[in-house]
């Protein structure tokens, strides 16, 4: 039997939820958060009738109740079936009213001795943890490591066991290893260029699967709603008559264009599934009257592809302005210098220049009219937001 | 580019520093309780935000009311614009873990809040949410993280550079200056050298028998790394020794 993780998309993706006697983490990095999976995959364990038993060493039980309910799942319609264990309070010196409690946080022994006569006296559990990795923080790395056969043979017990952890940049590298070895590892990784400004997760791995996707499935958390898959939005934009929508119609596999007299006068519009990743592509204006579009659209965007014409140097002054309207929003950016099919086409290093460039923006000479181009430049710029090439 | 400099908001150190710090790096303000190193915290946002440029405070041991207090008492002695102007133009956001932690209201506007000072990555989400909140508005984006020795104390010195290490990478990466401070007296030496390791430069304030002094480590090209002495208010700072100007061509 398998059990649902409360969150479809991610059911699809590891066949249909967890099956009952496996352990997963939700595996976050740094700056992005993984609590909200961790409430909807122990809460709908709960309604599949599992005992319910939350670990808490990053706030007291009641702002955990408190935090659910936000995303609209309600701990209290469970009554005694949900209990805490309280590593938290011990370390301020709180009061608390948690069913089981943490002595020392601060000692590994401790938190396992508490763990251990919790799973003792409840069957059919399910086991939350928010978070492994706080865990760390207290008992310090080299005596989780010590513990950490102990601490695996714990997470094998329960019915259901599911944890979060933030993936630091921990010095003794079995850390993570422990981490990782959860039956299911589920990636939760931030999209960034000045900021992270989107997030995306990934099945690194399921036990009970024979292969796992590697599709990167972008999400947003909403209010009561929880996890959201989300399909996020992708600019083209760049200098009059520089091959933009002819790119929106060549990169996407559905799209529609709004035109006059054969020039966009509002927007292209397209979507495009490639890879494993679904965007929707926008095809703005080239006329600076228009920068307005561009600055609307540029909210939940993932990124840019300026469109030049590479045979001309004329336009390169507009498209520099572009940049610069681009650059303040902190997104990402790609070159497409299109027209490559044609004679006198300014080379990569001419364009960069001209275009005052940093390093780290791509420049991709391309055919907008041929759909491999436009989708290796799409894939280009994804490959810089989820891969994280340092711009330092 | 490397010449840019970005003000202290305290001349004289600007004078000592060549205009200032550089932007998109992380600054360590070190030195025991009592010595004014909240006054340069606070000159130094308040300057950001008269030139127009946002700022977001992080804050572990105070609420953003009485940040705003602060604030408003410099800006009412040296300029016309209220600190609620600023507050209302959406320049300065916050980040708080403390107002939680005591039970205390958590409904000041611009505000991330954070359930305490343990959860380091829910720190680090507010941190970012703020700065995204801010992208586009002004060029040199200000922090001022107040205080490291805090979530040392609730959690520990390792936990808490792994978190300041991702933090001082993304501070750069938004093209952000950043004041952090850490307490004197509080973390061994080799704790503090650590952090100093971060960093692009460390103001540090000491007592020296009667007087009080300060100095520049890092920083890049200044006029002396040397103790100069300085005197403050809670609404001023300068620098009040002398520093030798025989290094300027």
């Amino acid at each position: 039997m398998s059990v649902s993780t409360g969150i479809s998309v991610l059911d699809e993706r590891l066949g249909g939820g967890v099956p009952t006697g496996q352990s997963l983490v939700y595996l976050n990095e740094p700056a992005v958060d993984s609590k909200v999976f961790l409430y909807q995959s122990f809460f709908a364990a709960l309604r599949e009738g599992l005992t319910g038993l939350f670990l808490t060493n990053v706030k007291p039980p009641n702002r955990i109740r408190q935090d659910f309910a936000r995303y609209g799942l309600e701990l209290d319609e469970f009554g005694d079936q949900c209990a805490f264990i309280d590593s938290y309070s011990g370390l301020i010196g709180a009061v608390t009213d948690a069913r089981y409690v943490v002595e020392n946080p601060h000692d590994m022994d401790s938190v396992l001795t508490t763990v251990t006569t919790a799973l003792d006296e409840n069957d059919h559990a399910v086991f939350g943890l928010n978070s492994l990795s706080t865990v760390v923080n207290y008992v310090g790395e080299e005596a989780f490591v010590a513990h950490g056969d102990r601490l695996r043979e714990q997470l094998q017990r329960p019915t259901l066991t599911l944890a979060c952890a933030t993936d630091w940049d921990f010095d003794d590298l079995r850390v993570t290893e422990i981490f990782r070895s959860l039956d299911g590892v589920v990636n939760l990784q931030g999209m960034e260029e000045r900021v992270v400004f989107g997030q995306y997760f990934t099945v690194e791995s399921a036990a009970w699967l024979d292969r796992t996707s590697d599709d990167r499935v972008m999400y947003k958390v909403a209010p009561f709603k929880g996890v959201q898959i989300y399909v996020p939005k992708l600019l083209v934009t760049g200098p009059f008559n520089a091959g933009k929508s002819t790119f929106v119609k060549s990169v996407s596999t559905r799209s529609v264009s709004v035109e006059r007299m054969g020039t966009t006068v509002a927007l292209d519009h397209g979507l495009v599934e490639h890879e494993g990743v679904t965007a929707e592509v926008f095809g703005t204006p080239g006329q600076a009257r228009f920068d307005h579009v561009i600055q609307q659209l540029a909210r939940n965007a993932m990124g840019v592809v300026l469109v030049v014409d590479a045979t001309k140097p004329d336009d390169i002054a507009r498209a520099r302005d572009i940049i610069a309207l681009v650059d303040r929003q902190g997104l990402p950016l790609v070159v497409a210098a299109n027209k490559q099919d044609l004679s006198g086409c300014m080379s990569e290093t001419e364009l960069r220049q001209r275009l005052e460039l940093s390093p780290e923006v791509a420049i991709i000479p391309c055919r907008a009219n041929q759909s491999e181009d436009a989708l290796a430049v799409f894939q280009r710029l994804v490959e810089r937001i989820t891969r994280r090439e340092e711009n330092e | 580019m490397s010449d840019e400099r970005i003000s202290t908001g305290v001349t004289r150190l600007d004078e000592l520093m060549r205009g200032g710090v550089q932007p998109h790096a992380n600054f360590l303000v070190y030195g025991p309780p009592f010595v004014g190193k909240e006054v340069l915290l606070n000159l130094y946002a308040v300057q950001a935000l008269e030139e127009g440029q946002p700022v977001i405070f992080v804050l572990t041991d105070g609420t953003p009311t009485d940040k705003a207090v602060e604030l408003n008492e410099i800006l009412e002695v040296n300029s016309e614009k209220k600190y609620s102007d600023f507050e209302k133009e959406g320049l300065v956001m916050y980040v708080d873990s403390y107002s939680r932690t005591i039970e205390a209201e958590d409904n000041h506007p611009n505000t991330v809040y954070v359930d305490g000072n343990v959860n380091l990555n829910a720190i680090g989400v507010a941190v970012n949410e703020a700065m995204q909140r801010l992208v586009g508005k002004g060029e040199f984006p200000r922090l001022v993280f107040d205080s490291i020795s805090t979530l040392i104390i609730y959690s520990n010195a390792p936990a808490t550079f792994r978190f300041l290490q991702v933090l001082a990478g993304r501070v750069s990466r938004n093209r952000s200056t950043a004041f952090y401070v850490l307490e004197k007296g509080m973390h061994t030496d080799t704790e503090v050298q650590m952090f100093k390791h971060l960093m692009r430069g460390v103001f540090e304030f000491q007592e020296d028998g009667e007087h009080l002094v300060m100095r520049v480590q890092g920083g890049g090209d200044v006029l002396t790394h040397d103790w100069v002495a300085y005197s403050y208010t809670p609404l001023s700072m300068d620098l009040t020794g002398s520093f030798t100007m025989s290094r300027v061509i």
